[in-house]
């Protein structure tokens, strides 16, 4: 693996990361609206976080090979 | 009072009346005394008692501060201790629940995803999709559309490509034939011209000028027809003057004598003739 490769695999890992970091985020806000019952809040952060994990999904099927 | 502890002599003044009286006024007095001395002793032992007693309260109070403080100041590093570690329990497991509660509603929401959008078919839309991109960048570069890939228009497209083929061919016959009539042409057209151009001059200048310019243009026997024809009659000049030296040089005859050239001259002329033309075939 050459340096470029390294650099974007390292670019990818922080990436997931942050994607990580804010999924979290979003769950934990998402029951802290739960339990204060601020629906709305609830249902936004429920959103997002359900956005961040589909894009992670497409991200990875994108990222195999097409033939 | 017995009579025995008494000496004889006082027993012997003494009655047994006085001797009672007297016992009892002993008895009496002792009591008295003894009475006085318990309140004396009583008031001695009560006051040091008090003594005795506010020694001791006063031990016992420091004793007690003592020991409150310290028992005080143990209880309250303990507690501060208990506190400290309830609170980095409390946070510390209350971060561990808020993690775990997270990491649990994502391992839902997974597994809800997981059923509701498979990611087989995430998967496949995500191949469809780059399919799809790879196809139309394939297009672009095969400039191939939509419109090209109906029936009727790949008819229409393959009629078209034979025609445009057979036109094709016949346009290169053509071109064939064209350059045909042109070359007949040419050659029809130089002939005329050197026809025309020739018709002029003797017989002899004429055969040789067609011989040379037979298979020339027209544009280059328009140029070299005057130069060839000059040329011919300056060759033939100078044959002619070469000749002449040679038969007066040769003569046997006067000077005088005679010169029949009309007959030796035909003969010297065609030989002159093709010499002349066979140095003029070199070029």
């Amino acid at each position: 693996m050459d340096k470029k490769q390294q650099k974007k695999a390292l670019r990818r890992n922080i990436k997931q990361e942050e994607k990580n970091l804010k999924e979290s985020y979003n769950i934990a806000k998402f029951i802290s609206a739960v339990s204060s019952k601020n629906y709305a809040d609830a249902n936004k952060y429920l959103r997002d976080a359900i956005e961040l994990k589909l894009q992670t999904r497409i991200a990875q099927a994108v990222n195999q090979p097409l033939f | 009072m017995s009579k025995k502890l008494l000496p004889d002599t006082v027993k012997e003044l003494l009655t047994e009346d006085s001797l009672n009286l007297i016992e009892e006024a002993l008895n009496d007095k002792v009591k008295l005394a003894v009475e006085s001395a318990l309140t004396e002793q009583d008031e001695l032992y009560s006051s040091k008692l008090e003594q005795l007693l506010e020694a001791i309260d006063k031990d016992h109070a420091t004793k007690f501060k003592r020991v409150m403080s310290s028992v005080d100041k143990s209880n309250t590093l303990k507690l501060k201790k208990v506190i400290g570690k309830f609170n980095s329990e409390l946070n510390e497991s209350a971060n561990q629940f808020k993690s775990q509660l997270v990491e649990t509603v994502s391992n839902y929401l997974d597994e809800y995803l997981d059923e509701a959008v498979p990611q087989q078919s995430i998967l496949e839309a995500t191949r469809n999709k780059s399919a799809v991109t790879v196809l139309a960048n394939l297009r672009k570069v095969l400039a191939v559309d939509s419109a090209i890939m109906k029936e009727s228009v790949k008819d229409a497209l393959m009629d078209g490509k034979t025609q445009l083929e057979q036109l094709r061919s016949e346009l290169a016959n053509a071109q064939k034939e064209l350059k045909l009539v042109k070359e007949s042409n040419e050659k029809i057209k130089s002939a005329l011209i050197l026809e025309q151009k020739a018709a002029k001059l003797p017989p002899k200048t004429k055969e040789y000028v067609t011989k040379v310019l037979k298979d020339k243009t027209s544009k280059f026997i328009a140029e070299n027809f005057d130069y060839t024809v000059n040329l011919y009659n300056r060759q033939e000049k100078e044959q002619l003057k070469v000749i002449k030296e040679q038969a007066i040089e040769a003569r046997t005859v006067k000077a005088d004598a005679p010169i029949i050239q009309e007959s030796s001259k035909p003969k010297q002329d065609t030989s002159a003739t093709n010499m002349y033309v066979q140095e003029l075939k070199k070029f």
